[in-house]
Protein backbone atom coordinates (compact mmCIF):
# COMPACT_ATOMS: atom_id res chain seq x y z
CA UNK A 1 0.00 0.00 0.00
CA UNK A 2 1.51 3.35 -1.01
CA UNK A 3 2.06 5.87 1.75
CA UNK A 4 -0.72 8.35 2.42
CA UNK A 5 0.26 11.89 1.42
CA UNK A 6 -0.61 13.98 4.50
CA UNK A 7 -0.39 17.75 5.03
CA UNK A 8 -1.00 19.90 8.11
CA UNK A 9 -1.75 23.62 7.91
CA UNK A 10 -1.71 26.41 10.50
CA UNK A 11 -4.17 29.28 10.11
CA UNK A 12 -5.48 31.58 12.84
CA UNK A 13 -4.77 29.47 15.90
CA UNK A 14 -2.22 29.09 18.68
CA UNK A 15 -0.46 25.98 17.24
CA UNK A 16 -1.72 24.03 20.24
CA UNK A 17 -3.33 21.48 17.93
CA UNK A 18 0.03 20.92 16.22
CA UNK A 19 1.67 20.53 19.65
CA UNK A 20 -0.98 17.95 20.48
CA UNK A 21 -0.19 16.20 17.18
CA UNK A 22 3.47 15.97 18.21
CA UNK A 23 2.26 14.49 21.50
CA UNK A 24 1.39 11.35 19.51
CA UNK A 25 4.89 10.36 20.63
CA UNK A 26 5.74 6.75 19.69
CA UNK A 27 2.59 6.59 17.59
CA UNK A 28 4.37 8.98 15.22
CA UNK A 29 6.50 5.98 14.20
CA UNK A 30 3.43 4.12 13.00
CA UNK A 31 2.26 7.34 11.35
CA UNK A 32 5.61 7.60 9.50
CA UNK A 33 5.30 3.99 8.33
CA UNK A 34 1.95 4.59 6.74
CA UNK A 35 2.13 8.26 5.77
CA UNK A 36 4.40 10.85 4.29
CA UNK A 37 4.22 14.41 5.61
CA UNK A 38 4.30 16.45 2.39
CA UNK A 39 3.49 19.89 3.83
CA UNK A 40 3.43 21.20 7.40
CA UNK A 41 4.66 23.99 9.67
CA UNK A 42 7.04 21.36 11.05
CA UNK A 43 8.35 20.49 7.56
CA UNK A 44 10.19 23.04 5.45
CA UNK A 45 8.04 23.05 2.30
CA UNK A 46 7.01 26.34 0.68
CA UNK A 47 4.31 25.32 -1.81
CA UNK A 48 1.25 23.27 -0.97
CA UNK A 49 1.72 20.21 -3.19
CA UNK A 50 -0.82 18.66 -5.58
CA UNK A 51 -2.48 15.33 -4.86
CA UNK A 52 -2.64 15.45 -1.09
CA UNK A 53 -4.68 12.60 0.38
CA UNK A 54 -5.37 14.12 3.77
CA UNK A 55 -4.98 17.64 5.15
CA UNK A 56 -5.47 18.65 8.78
CA UNK A 57 -6.11 22.41 9.08
CA UNK A 58 -5.68 24.08 12.44
CA UNK A 59 -7.09 27.56 13.05
CA UNK A 60 -9.87 29.82 11.84
CA UNK A 61 -9.88 31.64 8.51
CA UNK A 62 -8.72 35.01 9.80
CA UNK A 63 -7.10 36.87 6.92
CA UNK A 64 -6.96 37.10 3.14
CA UNK A 65 -3.97 34.72 2.96
CA UNK A 66 -5.86 31.99 4.84
CA UNK A 67 -8.82 32.48 2.55
CA UNK A 68 -6.69 32.19 -0.58
CA UNK A 69 -4.81 29.14 0.76
CA UNK A 70 -7.96 27.37 1.89
CA UNK A 71 -9.54 27.65 -1.56
CA UNK A 72 -6.34 26.26 -3.13
CA UNK A 73 -6.04 23.47 -0.57
CA UNK A 74 -9.62 22.38 -1.12
CA UNK A 75 -8.82 21.86 -4.81
CA UNK A 76 -5.67 19.86 -4.07
CA UNK A 77 -6.65 17.71 -1.08
CA UNK A 78 -8.94 14.67 -1.13
CA UNK A 79 -9.87 14.66 2.57
CA UNK A 80 -10.02 18.00 4.38
CA UNK A 81 -10.24 17.97 8.17
CA UNK A 82 -11.14 20.88 10.46
CA UNK A 83 -8.48 20.22 13.10
CA UNK A 84 -9.36 21.64 16.52
CA UNK A 85 -11.95 24.13 17.79
CA UNK A 86 -10.65 27.21 15.92
CA UNK A 87 -11.11 25.43 12.60
CA UNK A 88 -14.43 23.90 13.70
CA UNK A 89 -16.13 26.86 15.44
CA UNK A 90 -13.90 29.95 15.11
CA UNK A 91 -13.11 29.57 18.82
CA UNK A 92 -10.70 32.13 20.38
CA UNK A 93 -10.00 34.07 17.15
CA UNK A 94 -13.77 34.57 16.75
CA UNK A 95 -13.84 36.55 20.03
CA UNK A 96 -13.25 39.62 17.88
CA UNK A 97 -16.20 38.89 15.59
CA UNK A 98 -18.80 41.03 17.41
CA UNK A 99 -16.53 44.07 16.91
CA UNK A 100 -15.93 45.95 13.66
CA UNK A 101 -12.55 45.09 12.10
CA UNK A 102 -11.43 48.74 12.33
CA UNK A 103 -12.04 48.76 16.08
CA UNK A 104 -9.95 45.61 16.50
CA UNK A 105 -7.05 47.03 14.47
CA UNK A 106 -7.29 50.32 16.35
CA UNK A 107 -7.10 48.48 19.69
CA UNK A 108 -4.08 46.40 18.67
CA UNK A 109 -2.06 48.70 16.37
CA UNK A 110 -3.38 52.11 17.55
CA UNK A 111 -4.46 52.69 13.96
CA UNK A 112 -7.28 51.23 11.87
CA UNK A 113 -4.99 51.33 8.84
CA UNK A 114 -1.66 49.70 9.76
CA UNK A 115 1.15 50.04 7.19
CA UNK A 116 1.74 47.25 4.72
CA UNK A 117 -1.91 46.42 4.11
CA UNK A 118 -2.34 48.55 1.02
CA UNK A 119 0.94 47.40 -0.49
CA UNK A 120 -0.07 43.77 -0.09
CA UNK A 121 2.93 42.96 2.12
CA UNK A 122 0.68 41.93 4.97
CA UNK A 123 -2.53 39.93 4.43
CA UNK A 124 -5.73 41.82 5.22
CA UNK A 125 -7.68 40.87 8.30
CA UNK A 126 -11.10 39.50 7.29
CA UNK A 127 -14.12 41.21 8.88
CA UNK A 128 -14.68 38.05 10.95
CA UNK A 129 -12.66 34.94 11.79
CA UNK A 130 -14.60 32.06 10.21
CA UNK A 131 -14.74 28.31 10.78
CA UNK A 132 -13.46 26.40 7.74
CA UNK A 133 -16.86 25.04 6.74
CA UNK A 134 -18.15 28.61 6.32
CA UNK A 135 -15.77 28.85 3.33
CA UNK A 136 -15.31 25.37 1.79
CA UNK A 137 -16.86 21.92 2.27
CA UNK A 138 -15.18 20.08 5.13
CA UNK A 139 -15.02 16.27 5.23
CA UNK A 140 -14.38 15.68 8.92
CA UNK A 141 -14.50 17.70 12.13
CA UNK A 142 -12.03 16.99 14.90
CA UNK A 143 -13.04 19.26 17.80
CA UNK A 144 -11.10 20.04 20.95
CA UNK A 145 -9.02 22.90 22.29
CA UNK A 146 -6.70 21.23 21.58
CA UNK A 147 -7.89 17.72 20.71
CA UNK A 148 -5.81 15.37 22.85
CA UNK A 149 -3.20 13.15 21.22
CA UNK A 150 -5.41 10.15 22.06
CA UNK A 151 -8.34 11.73 20.29
CA UNK A 152 -6.19 12.65 17.28
CA UNK A 153 -4.96 9.08 17.05
CA UNK A 154 -8.46 7.65 17.38
CA UNK A 155 -9.35 9.79 14.40
CA UNK A 156 -6.19 9.41 12.36
CA UNK A 157 -5.48 5.70 12.67
CA UNK A 158 -8.59 4.48 10.80
CA UNK A 159 -7.76 6.86 7.95
CA UNK A 160 -4.20 5.53 7.79
CA UNK A 161 -5.71 2.05 7.53
CA UNK A 162 -8.07 3.12 4.76
CA UNK A 163 -11.12 3.13 7.02
CA UNK A 164 -13.63 5.79 8.01
CA UNK A 165 -13.11 7.51 11.34
CA UNK A 166 -16.17 7.98 13.57
CA UNK A 167 -15.71 10.02 16.70
CA UNK A 168 -18.60 10.18 19.15
CA UNK A 169 -19.52 11.08 22.72
CA UNK A 170 -16.66 12.47 24.85
CA UNK A 171 -14.40 12.53 21.78
CA UNK A 172 -16.55 15.35 20.40
CA UNK A 173 -16.13 17.59 23.43
CA UNK A 174 -15.49 21.22 22.54
CA UNK A 175 -13.08 23.22 24.68
CA UNK B 1 -53.15 4.30 35.84
CA UNK B 2 -52.59 5.35 32.26
CA UNK B 3 -51.16 2.96 29.68
CA UNK B 4 -48.94 4.17 26.89
CA UNK B 5 -46.13 2.97 24.65
CA UNK B 6 -42.71 4.58 24.38
CA UNK B 7 -40.41 3.26 21.67
CA UNK B 8 -42.48 0.10 21.57
CA UNK B 9 -42.17 -0.46 25.32
CA UNK B 10 -45.38 -0.68 27.38
CA UNK B 11 -45.26 1.96 30.10
CA UNK B 12 -47.66 2.78 32.93
CA UNK B 13 -47.95 6.29 34.28
CA UNK B 14 -50.05 8.16 36.75
CA UNK B 15 -52.64 10.68 35.70
CA UNK B 16 -51.03 14.13 35.43
CA UNK B 17 -47.53 12.83 34.86
CA UNK B 18 -45.65 14.13 31.86
CA UNK B 19 -44.26 12.03 29.03
CA UNK B 20 -40.77 12.92 30.23
CA UNK B 21 -41.46 11.60 33.75
CA UNK B 22 -42.95 8.38 32.38
CA UNK B 23 -39.99 7.89 30.02
CA UNK B 24 -37.51 8.51 32.81
CA UNK B 25 -39.09 5.86 35.02
CA UNK B 26 -39.02 3.41 32.13
CA UNK B 27 -35.29 4.04 31.78
CA UNK B 28 -35.60 5.92 28.50
CA UNK B 29 -33.27 8.88 28.31
CA UNK B 30 -34.48 12.11 26.68
CA UNK B 31 -32.24 15.15 26.24
CA UNK B 32 -33.41 18.22 28.21
CA UNK B 33 -32.10 21.72 28.78
CA UNK B 34 -34.81 24.10 30.00
CA UNK B 35 -36.35 21.38 32.18
CA UNK B 36 -35.19 21.21 35.77
CA UNK B 37 -36.67 18.93 38.41
CA UNK B 38 -38.32 21.00 41.12
CA UNK B 39 -39.41 23.77 38.74
CA UNK B 40 -42.53 24.06 36.60
CA UNK B 41 -41.98 22.85 33.02
CA UNK B 42 -41.63 25.54 30.41
CA UNK B 43 -41.20 23.80 27.02
CA UNK B 44 -38.81 26.54 25.94
CA UNK B 45 -35.86 24.70 24.43
CA UNK B 46 -37.73 21.97 22.51
CA UNK B 47 -34.85 19.51 22.89
CA UNK B 48 -37.02 16.94 24.66
CA UNK B 49 -39.57 16.76 21.89
CA UNK B 50 -41.05 13.39 21.03
CA UNK B 51 -43.33 12.15 18.29
CA UNK B 52 -46.84 10.98 19.12
CA UNK B 53 -47.45 8.41 16.40
CA UNK B 54 -51.21 8.15 16.86
CA UNK B 55 -51.59 11.93 16.82
CA UNK B 56 -50.51 11.96 13.19
CA UNK B 57 -46.82 12.10 14.11
CA UNK B 58 -47.23 15.35 15.97
CA UNK B 59 -44.18 16.64 17.85
CA UNK B 60 -44.71 17.64 21.47
CA UNK B 61 -42.32 18.74 24.22
CA UNK B 62 -42.25 15.72 26.54
CA UNK B 63 -41.49 17.89 29.61
CA UNK B 64 -44.75 19.82 29.26
CA UNK B 65 -47.14 17.22 27.82
CA UNK B 66 -49.22 15.09 30.20
CA UNK B 67 -49.59 11.42 29.36
CA UNK B 68 -52.85 10.23 27.84
CA UNK B 69 -54.31 6.75 27.56
CA UNK B 70 -53.08 4.85 24.52
CA UNK B 71 -50.38 7.31 23.45
CA UNK B 72 -47.89 5.69 21.06
CA UNK B 73 -44.70 7.65 21.48
CA UNK B 74 -41.45 7.69 19.56
CA UNK B 75 -38.68 9.00 21.83
CA UNK B 76 -35.70 8.19 19.62
CA UNK B 77 -35.59 8.01 15.85
CA UNK B 78 -33.39 9.39 13.04
CA UNK B 79 -35.95 12.17 12.48
CA UNK B 80 -35.92 13.21 16.16
CA UNK B 81 -32.13 13.04 16.32
CA UNK B 82 -31.93 15.34 13.29
CA UNK B 83 -34.47 17.78 14.77
CA UNK B 84 -32.76 17.87 18.16
CA UNK B 85 -29.39 18.48 16.58
CA UNK B 86 -30.78 21.38 14.52
CA UNK B 87 -32.36 22.90 17.63
CA UNK B 88 -29.06 22.55 19.48
CA UNK B 89 -27.21 24.18 16.60
CA UNK B 90 -29.61 27.12 16.68
CA UNK B 91 -28.84 27.61 20.36
CA UNK B 92 -25.10 27.46 19.70
CA UNK B 93 -25.32 29.85 16.74
CA UNK B 94 -27.47 32.41 18.53
CA UNK B 95 -24.95 33.73 21.07
CA UNK B 96 -21.41 32.97 22.17
CA UNK B 97 -21.06 29.34 23.22
CA UNK B 98 -17.35 28.90 22.64
CA UNK B 99 -16.33 26.40 25.31
CA UNK B 100 -12.58 27.06 25.40
CA UNK B 101 -12.95 30.39 27.16
CA UNK B 102 -16.04 29.76 29.26
CA UNK B 103 -16.18 29.55 33.07
CA UNK B 104 -18.35 26.43 32.75
CA UNK B 105 -16.02 24.53 30.41
CA UNK B 106 -16.09 20.89 31.48
CA UNK B 107 -19.30 21.11 33.51
CA UNK B 108 -21.88 22.64 31.23
CA UNK B 109 -25.17 21.06 30.23
CA UNK B 110 -25.04 22.63 26.76
CA UNK B 111 -21.55 21.28 26.13
CA UNK B 112 -22.68 17.83 27.33
CA UNK B 113 -25.70 17.93 25.01
CA UNK B 114 -23.43 18.61 22.02
CA UNK B 115 -21.53 15.41 22.86
CA UNK B 116 -24.70 13.43 23.50
CA UNK B 117 -26.35 14.52 20.24
CA UNK B 118 -23.17 14.07 18.22
CA UNK B 119 -22.87 17.73 17.24
CA UNK B 120 -19.33 17.93 15.84
CA UNK B 121 -19.88 21.36 14.26
CA UNK B 122 -22.56 24.02 13.79
CA UNK B 123 -23.81 24.18 10.22
CA UNK B 124 -25.83 27.35 10.75
CA UNK B 125 -23.99 30.68 10.51
CA UNK B 126 -23.01 32.12 13.90
CA UNK B 127 -24.58 35.46 14.85
CA UNK B 128 -21.76 36.66 17.10
CA UNK B 129 -23.72 39.33 18.98
CA UNK B 130 -22.07 41.65 21.49
CA UNK B 131 -24.08 41.46 24.71
CA UNK B 132 -23.37 42.95 28.12
CA UNK B 133 -21.77 41.23 31.09
CA UNK B 134 -23.10 42.44 34.46
CA UNK B 135 -20.61 42.08 37.32
CA UNK B 136 -22.31 44.53 39.67
CA UNK B 137 -23.43 41.86 42.15
CA UNK B 138 -21.11 41.23 45.06
CA UNK B 139 -21.03 37.44 44.71
CA UNK B 140 -22.25 36.61 41.21
CA UNK B 141 -22.02 37.66 37.58
CA UNK B 142 -24.23 37.30 34.50
CA UNK B 143 -22.84 37.00 30.98
CA UNK B 144 -25.72 37.41 28.51
CA UNK B 145 -23.51 36.08 25.72
CA UNK B 146 -23.70 32.62 27.33
CA UNK B 147 -27.44 32.68 28.06
CA UNK B 148 -29.70 30.15 26.32
CA UNK B 149 -32.92 31.78 27.62
CA UNK B 150 -34.05 28.51 29.23
CA UNK B 151 -35.60 30.52 32.07
CA UNK B 152 -34.41 28.16 34.82
CA UNK B 153 -33.03 31.15 36.77
CA UNK B 154 -36.29 33.07 36.33
CA UNK B 155 -38.32 30.11 37.59
CA UNK B 156 -35.95 29.26 40.45
CA UNK B 157 -36.14 32.88 41.60
CA UNK B 158 -39.94 33.06 41.34
CA UNK B 159 -41.01 29.54 42.32
CA UNK B 160 -38.44 28.53 44.91
CA UNK B 161 -36.97 31.70 46.37
CA UNK B 162 -40.13 33.75 45.78
CA UNK B 163 -38.11 36.90 45.06
CA UNK B 164 -39.16 37.33 41.43
CA UNK B 165 -36.06 39.38 40.76
CA UNK B 166 -35.37 37.91 37.34
CA UNK B 167 -37.59 38.46 34.33
CA UNK B 168 -37.34 38.45 30.56
CA UNK B 169 -37.05 41.76 28.77
CA UNK B 170 -37.46 42.29 25.05
CA UNK B 171 -38.43 39.47 22.72
CA UNK B 172 -37.11 36.85 20.32
CA UNK B 173 -33.36 36.62 19.97
CA UNK B 174 -33.06 40.03 21.65
CA UNK B 175 -34.54 38.75 24.90
CA UNK B 176 -32.40 39.30 27.99
CA UNK B 177 -32.76 37.98 31.52
CA UNK B 178 -32.77 41.13 33.64
CA UNK B 179 -33.25 42.06 37.28
CA UNK B 180 -36.22 44.19 38.41
CA UNK B 181 -36.69 47.15 36.05
CA UNK B 182 -33.57 46.28 34.05
CA UNK B 183 -31.26 47.45 36.81
CA UNK B 184 -27.72 46.23 37.41
CA UNK B 185 -28.00 43.01 39.43
CA UNK B 186 -26.04 44.52 42.31
CA UNK B 187 -28.60 47.35 42.60
CA UNK B 188 -31.60 45.00 42.77
CA UNK B 189 -33.93 45.71 45.67
CA UNK B 190 -35.63 42.31 45.45
CA UNK B 191 -32.62 39.96 45.08
CA UNK B 192 -31.84 38.09 48.29
CA UNK B 193 -28.45 36.93 47.05
CA UNK B 194 -29.45 33.28 47.61
CA UNK B 195 -27.69 32.07 44.46
CA UNK B 196 -30.36 29.54 43.42
CA UNK B 197 -30.41 31.09 39.94
CA UNK B 198 -26.68 30.48 39.62
CA UNK B 199 -27.00 26.84 40.66
CA UNK B 200 -29.96 26.33 38.31
CA UNK B 201 -28.19 27.85 35.28
CA UNK B 202 -27.13 25.11 32.82
CA UNK B 203 -24.37 27.15 31.15
CA UNK B 204 -21.77 29.75 32.08
CA UNK B 205 -24.30 32.61 31.87
CA UNK B 206 -24.67 32.83 35.65
CA UNK B 207 -21.54 32.20 37.66
CA UNK B 208 -19.91 32.72 41.03
CA UNK B 209 -17.26 35.39 41.22
CA UNK B 210 -13.76 34.47 42.33
CA UNK B 211 -14.05 30.84 41.28
CA UNK B 212 -11.78 29.28 38.68
CA UNK B 213 -13.27 27.28 35.82
CA UNK B 214 -12.42 23.98 37.52
CA UNK B 215 -14.27 25.06 40.69
CA UNK B 216 -17.29 26.41 38.85
CA UNK B 217 -19.41 23.28 39.30
CA UNK B 218 -23.14 23.98 39.46
CA UNK B 219 -25.53 22.07 41.69
CA UNK B 220 -28.91 22.29 39.92
CA UNK B 221 -30.14 19.40 42.09
CA UNK B 222 -30.40 21.76 45.08
CA UNK B 223 -33.62 23.09 43.51
CA UNK B 224 -35.43 19.79 43.95
CA UNK B 225 -33.74 19.19 47.32
CA UNK B 226 -35.12 22.49 48.60
CA UNK B 227 -38.61 21.97 47.18
CA UNK B 228 -38.92 18.42 48.51
CA UNK B 229 -38.13 19.51 52.03
CA UNK B 230 -41.17 21.77 51.89
CA UNK B 231 -44.66 20.55 52.75
CA UNK B 232 -46.70 20.03 49.58
CA UNK B 233 -49.39 22.63 48.94
CA UNK C 1 -42.72 60.41 46.54
CA UNK C 2 -42.75 62.88 43.70
CA UNK C 3 -45.56 64.46 41.68
CA UNK C 4 -45.26 62.02 38.79
CA UNK C 5 -45.53 58.96 41.02
CA UNK C 6 -48.55 60.48 42.73
CA UNK C 7 -50.17 61.14 39.39
CA UNK C 8 -49.52 57.60 38.22
CA UNK C 9 -50.89 56.15 41.43
CA UNK C 10 -54.00 58.22 40.87
CA UNK C 11 -54.34 56.88 37.32
CA UNK C 12 -53.88 53.23 38.25
CA UNK C 13 -55.80 53.28 41.53
CA UNK C 14 -58.76 51.37 39.97
CA UNK C 15 -56.35 48.47 39.37
CA UNK C 16 -54.95 48.46 42.89
CA UNK C 17 -54.09 44.93 43.98
CA UNK C 18 -55.04 43.49 40.57
CA UNK C 19 -51.90 42.07 38.94
CA UNK C 20 -53.88 40.74 35.97
CA UNK C 21 -54.70 44.33 34.93
CA UNK C 22 -51.03 45.13 34.25
CA UNK C 23 -51.36 45.78 30.50
CA UNK C 24 -54.51 47.86 31.03
CA UNK C 25 -52.79 49.94 33.70
CA UNK C 26 -49.74 50.57 31.52
CA UNK C 27 -52.04 51.64 28.67
CA UNK C 28 -53.73 54.17 30.93
CA UNK C 29 -50.40 55.57 32.07
CA UNK C 30 -49.10 55.90 28.54
CA UNK C 31 -52.19 57.60 27.21
CA UNK C 32 -52.12 60.09 30.09
CA UNK C 33 -48.39 60.83 30.17
CA UNK C 34 -47.32 59.85 26.67
CA UNK C 35 -44.83 57.24 27.87
CA UNK C 36 -44.07 55.07 30.90
CA UNK C 37 -41.13 56.54 32.79
CA UNK C 38 -39.25 54.67 35.47
CA UNK C 39 -41.14 56.32 38.34
CA UNK C 40 -44.39 55.19 36.71
CA UNK C 41 -43.10 51.63 36.32
CA UNK C 42 -42.30 51.55 40.02
CA UNK C 43 -45.67 53.02 40.95
CA UNK C 44 -47.53 50.52 38.75
CA UNK C 45 -45.59 47.60 40.27
CA UNK C 46 -46.33 48.78 43.79
CA UNK C 47 -50.00 49.63 43.27
CA UNK C 48 -50.92 46.48 41.37
CA UNK C 49 -48.69 44.19 43.43
CA UNK C 50 -46.66 42.99 40.45
CA UNK C 51 -42.90 42.30 40.65
CA UNK C 52 -40.87 45.00 38.87
CA UNK C 53 -39.34 42.31 36.63
CA UNK C 54 -42.80 41.51 35.23
CA UNK C 55 -43.62 45.15 34.59
CA UNK C 56 -40.38 45.42 32.65
CA UNK C 57 -41.14 42.19 30.77
CA UNK C 58 -44.51 43.45 29.54
CA UNK C 59 -43.21 46.94 28.72
CA UNK C 60 -40.35 45.68 26.60
CA UNK C 61 -42.31 42.87 24.95
CA UNK C 62 -44.97 45.07 23.34
CA UNK C 63 -43.68 47.57 20.81
CA UNK C 64 -46.60 49.85 21.63
CA UNK C 65 -45.17 50.89 24.99
CA UNK C 66 -42.56 53.62 25.29
CA UNK C 67 -40.23 54.11 28.23
CA UNK C 68 -38.94 57.44 26.92
CA UNK C 69 -40.97 60.51 25.93
CA UNK C 70 -42.16 60.69 22.34
CA UNK C 71 -41.52 63.75 20.18
CA UNK C 72 -44.26 66.31 19.54
CA UNK C 73 -44.85 64.57 16.20
CA UNK C 74 -44.61 60.91 15.24
CA UNK C 75 -43.29 59.95 11.81
CA UNK C 76 -44.19 56.46 10.60
CA UNK C 77 -42.29 55.38 7.50
CA UNK C 78 -43.96 52.52 5.70
CA UNK C 79 -41.79 49.50 4.90
CA UNK C 80 -44.60 47.31 3.57
CA UNK C 81 -44.06 45.37 0.36
CA UNK C 82 -45.00 48.14 -2.10
CA UNK C 83 -43.08 50.83 -0.22
CA UNK C 84 -40.12 48.49 0.21
CA UNK C 85 -40.00 47.92 -3.56
CA UNK C 86 -40.33 51.64 -4.31
CA UNK C 87 -37.58 52.85 -2.01
CA UNK C 88 -39.05 53.07 1.50
CA UNK C 89 -35.69 52.10 2.98
CA UNK C 90 -33.99 55.05 1.26
CA UNK C 91 -36.63 57.40 2.62
CA UNK C 92 -36.06 55.96 6.08
CA UNK C 93 -32.26 56.36 5.85
CA UNK C 94 -32.68 59.98 4.76
CA UNK C 95 -34.97 60.69 7.71
CA UNK C 96 -32.65 58.97 10.17
CA UNK C 97 -29.90 61.28 8.96
CA UNK C 98 -32.15 64.35 8.93
CA UNK C 99 -33.36 63.74 12.51
CA UNK C 100 -30.22 62.19 13.93
CA UNK C 101 -32.40 59.44 15.36
CA UNK C 102 -32.73 55.71 14.82
CA UNK C 103 -36.07 53.91 14.59
CA UNK C 104 -37.86 54.18 17.93
CA UNK C 105 -35.83 57.22 18.93
CA UNK C 106 -36.68 60.90 19.21
CA UNK C 107 -34.76 63.77 17.62
CA UNK C 108 -32.60 65.74 20.03
CA UNK C 109 -34.89 68.79 19.79
CA UNK C 110 -37.78 66.59 20.95
CA UNK C 111 -39.78 67.40 17.82
CA UNK C 112 -40.04 64.03 16.06
CA UNK C 113 -40.16 60.37 17.02
CA UNK C 114 -39.20 58.09 14.13
CA UNK C 115 -41.10 54.84 13.70
CA UNK C 116 -41.70 52.30 10.98
CA UNK C 117 -44.93 50.64 9.90
CA UNK C 118 -45.53 47.47 7.91
CA UNK C 119 -48.36 48.89 5.77
CA UNK C 120 -50.32 52.11 5.94
CA UNK C 121 -52.99 50.91 3.51
CA UNK C 122 -52.31 53.24 0.57
CA UNK C 123 -49.87 51.23 -1.50
CA UNK C 124 -50.77 53.14 -4.68
CA UNK C 125 -48.94 56.13 -3.23
CA UNK C 126 -45.79 54.15 -2.33
CA UNK C 127 -43.45 54.97 -0.80
CA UNK C 128 -45.44 56.66 1.94
CA UNK C 129 -45.04 58.00 5.43
CA UNK C 130 -47.40 59.44 8.00
CA UNK C 131 -46.70 62.42 10.20
CA UNK C 132 -49.22 62.21 13.01
CA UNK C 133 -52.53 61.71 11.12
CA UNK C 134 -51.37 63.07 7.75
CA UNK C 135 -50.28 60.77 4.89
CA UNK C 136 -47.52 61.79 2.47
CA UNK C 137 -47.07 59.73 -0.70
CA UNK C 138 -44.82 59.24 -3.72
CA UNK C 139 -41.82 60.16 -1.64
CA UNK C 140 -38.15 60.21 -2.39
CA UNK C 141 -35.41 61.01 0.12
CA UNK C 142 -35.26 64.68 -0.87
CA UNK C 143 -39.01 65.18 -0.76
CA UNK C 144 -39.26 63.46 2.64
CA UNK C 145 -36.59 65.72 4.11
CA UNK C 146 -38.36 68.82 2.80
CA UNK C 147 -41.71 67.77 4.22
CA UNK C 148 -40.16 67.17 7.63
CA UNK C 149 -38.38 70.55 7.55
CA UNK C 150 -41.69 72.30 6.84
CA UNK C 151 -43.52 70.83 9.81
CA UNK C 152 -44.08 73.66 12.31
Amino acid sequence: MPKLRVATVWFSGCSGCHMSFLDLDERLLEFAERAELVFSPVADVKEFPDDVDLVLIEGAVGNSEHLHQLLEIRKKAKILVAFGDCAVTGNVPSLRNPLPREEVLEAVYATADPPGLEEGEVPKLLPQALPLHAVVPVDYFLPGCPPSADRIWKFLRPILLGQKPALSGPDLKFG
Amino acid sequence: MINLTIDGMKVQAEEGETILQAAKRAGIRLPTLCYLEGLSPRGACRLCLVEVRNWGGRLVPSCATPVQEGMDIVANSPRLRELRRTILEMIFAERNHICAFCVSNGHCELQDLAMELGMDHVQLPYRWPLLPVDLSHEKYGIDHNRCVLCGRCVRACAEVEGAMTWGFSGRGIFTLVEADLGDPWGKSTTCTGCGKCVQACPTGALFEKGKATSEQVKRPEIIVEVTERRPRA
Amino acid sequence: MNALSERVEEIVRPYSGKPTELIQALHKVQSAIGYVPREAQEAVAKTLGVPPSQVRGVLTFYHFFRTRPAGRHTIRVCLGTACHVRGGERVLSALKEELGAEVGETSVDGKFTLEVARCLGCCGLAPVMMIDEEVYGKLDPKKARQIVRNVP
